[in-house]
């Protein structure tokens, strides 16, 4: 019994950190897993480790750094294990310059998250529109070429240019920010 | 190069869509591989992606509470729902008071290091102090040298005048002034930039000198960098990889890279080595592995206000030890040093044998009497000793960390001194400190405080205390009577240089 509110205590400890570094830690495996799929199972699996080792985090470090090693460690475990079955894999070096040039990514991450509100508001009514079918409904991009009569190539096209706008837009605004993008 | 980001976007796009063919994607993971500025554009635009799907910028998800996500998203480990649950009801307890928080637990982008007859343009803006930390935002000097240490491992020295801007762990922009970067392999791709161009790390030593007109010098130390010629929209122009011992000269206004003549000894003064044997010395020993307790700020040198946060770097010693030391800021020490111990009653035999570590004794040694110094000395009759020499002239002040055995009530004593051969007619007397966050066997913890004057290298930087003696030794095994008191031993000790 008297170990309860210490163990709530470092649960809500725990919930706060992983509250704060969530995106950071999903961004970070997104960027080394493609697919989504995979990089969700990736998260999931290295929540299960975090939360097993969390004794041994030091509160003075920055979590997201700490978090994002067992990220990581998971990535691998899973190349390993999807070696056969996986479509897509980066080699080990592109892995490797991604993960360690993460931490400096993640702030400039974070102000084009905050950026792409803004640049989101400057879409057209159809632009905003296939947007929304594509990422909110989740539909896959050969049902929307279905559904609209249109060839997946040609819609692909066109999505595609919607999304490099959003990434000049939001370049943009974090340049003027002071980042490099 | 353009090109290339092009077709970046291109195939991650493809990518996104699960488009992309095993040639594009062999493709991809190229350029990716070989180019720092394809891995930005890569996880930018896996940014919009990303933050177009529900929880991002688009969609009712991005309403949805972090920690309710965090229940939601967990249906496959069981456990974890049940656990995250708690959390999240813990956190509706709590409320909003841990949100309410200042949530940044990073680390600040840099930290000033050294800071050396510095004039500072801005007095106001912060205290310039070392160890305090920097965020976004310009540092300008009129005067004298600067380190900063950014949290991804780069460090920047910067000569005044000079103006900087610190825009991140990885980017600075150099408006004007002289500078050299030391970047380790964590810090690969750093950046500064400047007017019309910007430098690349590849993993490096590199200097930028940036005049006010418009024109910026960059010359390789050490490995090699990217240098890059940029228009006013930040696009490339012209981008060249430098090697070691060449330097180019970037005029923005001509608009090109020219080679010029490599100048090293223009940074010599600039550069970590340099910079490191102009510093105080800061030297930090761990005498005993219970020491751990003075570690970090709690350390009697750091709470006195003589070694910063960051100093926090200790030399373990295991017995008599000579040669290359690390400095309390984790670098190197420049010069040799040597650490003796001695033990004896009155005088000190710096020589004498230390105890064979395999007997009775060691095997009973417990506590703070389990450490290389205090077993090395179990049998001297009194007094034990530990000098250090290598320091070069100076005055110093000493941190002696001491603890008494068992539990210690009564006032130990300590001698600190140059090239002392036994203790002070009158030792300081050191009194125990009580703490209530510690066992009682390691209550009793304190330490001393005094001045050396080292005249040489060659001189020793002494301390001697009181140590176990015969008396203590003889009820050892059977530890039923309390040990005599002022007996302590030696648990770690802090010196540093005074200006």
């Amino acid at each position: 019994m008297s170990s309860e509110p210490h163990n709530n205590q470092k649960q809500v400890l725990f919930t706060r950190h992983f509250a704060d570094s969530e995106r950071a830690m999903y961004g970070f495996a997104y960027s080394l897993v493609p697919l989504r799929a995979d990089a969700d199972d990736i998260v999931q699996e290295a929540l299960v480790l975090l939360w097993k080792h969390f004794d041994q985090y030091d509160p003075e470090r920055p979590f997201l750094p700490w978090a994002n090693r067992f990220v990581y460690r998971q990535v691998q475990t899973y190349r390993r294990k999807q070696a056969t079955r996986a479509k897509y894999f980066f080699s080990d070096e592109t892995i490797e310059r991604l993960a360690a040039e993460m931490p400096a990514f993640q702030e400039r991450d974070q102000a084009m998250s905050r950026a792409l509100e803004l640049c989101l508001e400057g879409l057209g009514g159809k632009q905003r529109a296939l947007i929304e079918q594509r990422y909110v409904a989740k539909e896959s991009l050969c049902k929307l070429a279905d559904e609209t009569g249109r060839s997946a190539n040609s819609l692909y096209k066109t999505l595609q240019r919607i999304r490099v706008g959003l990434y000049r837009c939001i370049s943009q605004r974090v340049l003027d920010e002071g980042f490099t993008v | 190069m353009k090109e290339d980001f092009k077709r970046v976007l291109e195939l991650t796009g493809l990518l996104c869509d699960e488009l992309i063919d095993d040639e594009q994607f062999v493709e991809l993971d190229k350029l990716l591989a070989e180019d720092v500025n394809a891995r930005r554009v890569y996880t930018s635009f896996l940014e919009v992606h990303h933050g177009l799907a529900p929880g991002g910028s688009l969609g009712q998800g991005q309403n949805e509470k972090s920690e309710e996500r965090l229940v939601k998203d967990m249906p496959k480990a069981r456990s974890w729902v049940r656990f995250c649950t708690t959390a999240a009801a813990a956190l509706i307890v709590v409320g909003l008071v841990f949100f309410s928080l200042e949530s940044s637990q990073a680390p600040p982008i840099a930290v000033l290091t050294r800071v050396i007859d510095v004039k500072w343009s801005h007095p106001t803006r912060f205290r310039g102090e070392i160890g305090e930390a920097l965020e976004r935002g310009w540092l300008k000097i009129d005067a004298g040298v600067v380190e900063l240490v950014f949290s991804s491992g780069a460090s920047v020295s910067l000569e005044g005048p000079a103006q900087l801007r610190i825009d991140s762990p990885l980017k600075c922009f150099s408006d004007s002034g002289m500078l050299v970067a030391n970047c380790p392999e964590s810090a690969y791709g750093f950046t500064i930039e400047f007017r019309g161009g910007e430098v690349v790390d590849l993993g490096t030593e590199f200097a930028l000198n940036t005049r006010v007109e418009g024109e910026t010098n960059v010359h390789v130390l050490n490995g090699k960098v990217n240098v890059a010629l940029l228009d006013d929209t930040r696009e490339v122009i012209e981008r060249q990889e430098l090697t070691e011992n060449t330097a180019v000269v970037l005029n923005s206004s001509e608009g090109e890279i020219a080679p010029m003549a490599y100048n090293q000894s223009m940074f010599d003064e600039l550069r970590r080595d340099s910079l490191i044997k102009s510093q105080p010395v800061k030297l930090q020993f761990d005498i005993g592995r219970r020491a751990g307790l003075y570690h970090g700020t709690d350390a009697p040198g750091h709470s006195g206000g003589d070694l910063f946060a960051h100093e926090n770097v200790w030399n373990q010693i295991i017995g008599d030890q000579a040669g290359s030391f690390v400095m309390a800021d984790g670098n190197l020490c420049p010069f040799p040093i040597k650490v003796d111990y001695g033990q004896g009653d009155g005088e000190i035999n710096w020589q004498a044998a230390p105890v064979d570590r395999l007997g009775k004794v060691y095997k009973r040694a417990r506590g703070v009497a389990n450490s290389a110094l205090s077993l090395d000395n179990l049998f001297c009759h009194d007094e034990l000793g530990m000098r250090v020499s290598g320091l070069p002239k100076g005055r110093y002040r000493v941190y002696v960390l001491c603890r008494s055995f068992r539990r210690q009530k009564a006032t130990y004593n300590v001698s600190i001194g140059a090239n002392l051969r036994k203790a002070w007619s009158e030792p300081m007397k050191v009194l125990p400190m009580k703490d209530e966050g510690v066992p009682e066997w390691e209550q009793g913890y304190t330490y001393a405080m005094g001045e050396v004057e080292i005249k040489n290298s060659k001189d020793w930087l002494t301390i001697i205390t009181e140590s176990i003696d015969d008396y203590t030794l003889k009820n050892i095994d059977r530890m039923k009577k309390a040990p005599r008191n002022n007996r302590s031993t030696l648990l770690g000790l802090q010196i540093v240089e005074l200006d």
